[in-house]
């Protein structure tokens, strides 16, 4: 009876200790729940409602050339030992465009000194031919007195009338065209001395060929080793001549600007009608460019655009569309003419245009829309009381969106203008859920 | 001679047989009693997939539903996401300790004197008192409800935990079971303490107290026991979540948090059980000590 009394009281006395150990150990894993909490729950990125204008930027990529370009021509048939340009370089007056092979250039002059020499040798021969047909008595004289007595001395009475007559008509006959060729030899021997001046002058210069004006190399048709020919050896951009930008946008290269970054949400359809995609050209006839969606956006002669070339270091502000023309496979070429003294040199440029849209009240991040079978929605957070105290929970409210660009959603929805709309998480969220705001999003 | 022994031993056996079915039938009515506790046991050691599947009926309000005996795969995930993740539940547990704490500390606070006063007063006046006190005693909440929430109401505590406990600090039920145990105390014993001293509070302290301790401890634990799990007070009073005990805050039963349900019942089941056994002795002496006649 000693011994279950003795066991009652120690149970009871362990049943107590066991309560308080119950509640110390509650408050420890309470303190350890508050530090496990802070680390799991999600951390969220929030900003409000914005009222503003949805602004599109577009963009045509194209190069500003001048309006007037110059062919340069070289002999023919002269081996260019190095070039020293290329496509799209600037060149100042001076600087070395090529250089021709010194030893071919000797070889051609060579050349055309013999050539030349071979005219003047035919040159004579054919004068020769023709003075003797049109005089043969004192040809034959001169032949005589020259000690040539094979040739037979025909005198006048020697000969009838009538063929005396006769070989008058053909010797006159003869001498005429001798004296057509040599005419046409002496052209060509002065053509080929022209052509020498210049091998001369080539020689003079070291077979080096420099520019005469400053400008961009427009095409380069010589490559080292080959031969020049009848074409242009370079074409040169006259920097001289006024500049202007031409562009190319539809087809493949289509130029909205938002398009790399729209590119990894193309899930943001635009509109209700599943008219989302790529960008389209409007018309066969029209150059109006439809961003994806409603909003219409036309490139038109007239409009007014931002010009940066090379890394940004040349920009334009106001430089207007001077021309659109219809190009191959859906492309439209824009042409910008540009005042003078504005650029004083060609390069790679990119035309942007901007517009705006209405006033929208209710406009959002665009990573703060989130889209569902159903349609959009953003997610909310609100003030609730919860067991933890008045917490910021995440709600889900549905939207309906109007248009967005890039950046910026204009929407409809029953969200006001305090709400606090989540645009970043680490963790994803689920609605009802507690979130932890961490920075407003800006 | 013989029929007498037979008829004896046969009256032993036929004792024997009934007592030991009575201990069968007893055990047997314990077990059953204990099932809510086993499948408690098991449910929080068994996964959200399992538990789904065998209380299909449950959870969709159409299908079967099985009796949970032993888990497949037994996990202690749940207790894992109820004492890591849930910091809500600790929220509403040191809730629950707080409104039970103050509730029992203020009853015996109230109740000793008051029940001390009874005993010691033998007018009619305090009869008549103690008489009402008694019917009070029998009102259930819910007709008492009304004029507790415009007394709270008019009084500015709503939405408090004053509100919950100040309307159970003053329950009857302590009152009269610490009476009776006052009551079983000797006449003699206070008289002799007269001789001592004249001082009543000294006797109440010194004499009443100690020796009417086991009903005090039985009103103690009753109070406790039944305030840990009490649902319609707070309920009624309580509107803001961070002030709800366990009891309005294990919500409602879905494929989610089905397991989460199981851990955090038993959770709260075990501070009882431990009480229960550290002072069962106590409640016993207590509510025997009822039984002492006046």
């Amino acid at each position: 009876m000693r011994r279950k009394e003795e066991i009652r009281r120690i149970a009871c006395k362990w049943g107590r200790h066991a309560v308080v150990m119950f509640l110390s150990v509650m408050a420890v894993l309470t303190l350890l729940s508050r530090v496990v909490d802070s680390y799991v729950i999600p951390q969220a990125a929030v900003c409000t409602l914005e009222e503003m204008q949805l602004s599109y930027e577009w963009k045509v990529e194209g190069r500003v050339r001048t309006k007037g370009r110059r062919a340069l021509y070289c002999q023919e048939n002269l081996r260019i030992e190095n070039v020293w340009v290329q496509e799209n370089d600037i060149v100042q007056k001076g600087d070395l465009l090529f250089t021709l092979d010194r030893k071919d250039l000797q070889t051609k002059i060579a050349r055309m000194e013999e050539e030349i020499h071979k005219y003047d040798l035919q040159i004579a021969d054919m004068e020769h031919a023709s003075q003797m047909q049109a005089d043969p008595q004192s040809f034959q004289a001169d032949q005589a007195a020259e000690g040539d007595s094979n040739i037979p001395i025909v005198t006048p009475d020697q000969a009838n009338v009538a063929k005396a007559g006769n070989f008058n008509m053909i010797s006159s006959s003869a001498g005429a065209e001798n004296s057509n060729a040599a005419d046409i030899q002496r052209l060509e021997k002065k053509q080929a001395q022209e052509s020498l001046q210049q091998l001369y002058l080539l020689r003079e210069a070291k077979g080096q060929v420099c520019a005469q004006f400053a400008g961009g190399i427009f095409t380069c048709a010589i490559s080292t080793g080959s031969l020049t020919s009848a074409e242009p050896v370079l074409i040169v951009e006259d920097f001289r001549q006024p500049f202007q930008f031409e562009g190319i946008v539809g087809g493949n290269g289509y130029s909205y600007a938002g398009a790399d970054a729209a590119g990894e949400e193309d899930s943001l359809a635009m509109n209700e009608s599943g008219a989302g995609g790529n960008l389209s050209l409007a018309g066969a006839g029209s150059p109006n460019l439809n961003m994806r969606g409603n909003q219409d956006f036309p490139v038109e002669e007239g409009l007014e655009g931002t010009l940066e070339m090379g890394d940004g270091d040349v920009v334009l502000e106001g430089v207007k569309i001077s021309k659109v023309a219809e190009g191959e496979e859906g492309t439209y070429r824009v042409t910008a003419e540009l005042a003078d003294g504005s650029v004083s040199r060609t390069g790679n440029a990119v035309l942007r245009f901007t517009k705006e849209s209405r006033r929208y009240r209710k406009c959002v991040p665009r990573s703060a829309l989130h889209e569902e079978r159903s349609g959009y929605y953003v997610m909310v957070v609100k003030e609730e009381k919860t067991v933890l105290g008045i917490k910021p929970v995440a709600q889900y409210v549905p939207v309906t969106l109007i248009e967005h660009n890039d950046e910026y959603a204009a929407v409809e929805g029953n969200i006001s203008e305090d709400d606090k709309m989540i645009v970043d998480t680490n963790k994803e969220i689920k609605e009802g859920k507690r979130v932890r705001i961490v920075e407003e999003w800006s | 001679m013989n029929d007498f022994i037979i008829k004896r031993k046969a009256a032993i056996f036929s004792r024997f047989i009934a007592k030991k079915a009575a201990i069968l039938f007893i055990s047997l009515v314990c077990v059953f009693s204990c099932i809510p506790v086993l499948i408690l046991a098991v449910g929080s050691v068994t996964g959200n997939y399992e538990l789904s599947v065998y209380l299909e009926g449950v959870l969709r309000g159409q299908g079967k539903t099985y009796l949970l005996l032993l888990p497949a795969f037994p996990t202690f995930q749940g207790f894992i996401e109820t004492l890591f993740y849930e910091p809500e539940f600790y929220v509403v547990f040191w809730n629950s300790v707080k409104l039970t704490a103050f509730i029992v500390a203020g009853q015996m606070f109230v109740a000793v004197p008051a029940a001390w006063g009874f005993s010691r007063c033998h007018g009619r006046l305090a009869s008549l008192l103690f008489y009402v006190y008694t019917i009070l005693m029998l009102l259930p909440f819910q007709v008492t409800m009304l004029s507790n929430y415009l007394v709270i109401d008019a009084i500015g505590i709503k939405d408090t935990h004053a509100a919950v406990i100040l309307p159970a600090v003053f329950s009857t039920f302590p009152v009269f079971l610490i009476y009776r145990s006052f009551l079983g105390v000797p006449e003699e014993v206070y008289e002799a303490f007269s001789l001592e001293s004249s001082s009543r509070l000294r006797m109440f302290y010194h004499v009443g107290v100690p020796l009417a301790m086991p009903g005090i401890k039985a009103a103690a634990l009753l109070g406790v026991i039944e305030y840990w799990n009490m649902v319609e007070q707070p309920l009624l009073f309580l509107k803001t979540p961070a002030l709800w005990p366990f009891s309005l805050y294990i919500p409602g039963i879905s494929y989610d948090n089905i397991s989460y349900i199981f851990v955090c019942s038993l959770i709260v089941l075990l501070p009882m059980v431990l009480i229960i056994f550290g002072g069962k002795e106590a409640v016993s002496e207590g509510i025997g000590a009822m039984a002492v006649k006046k």
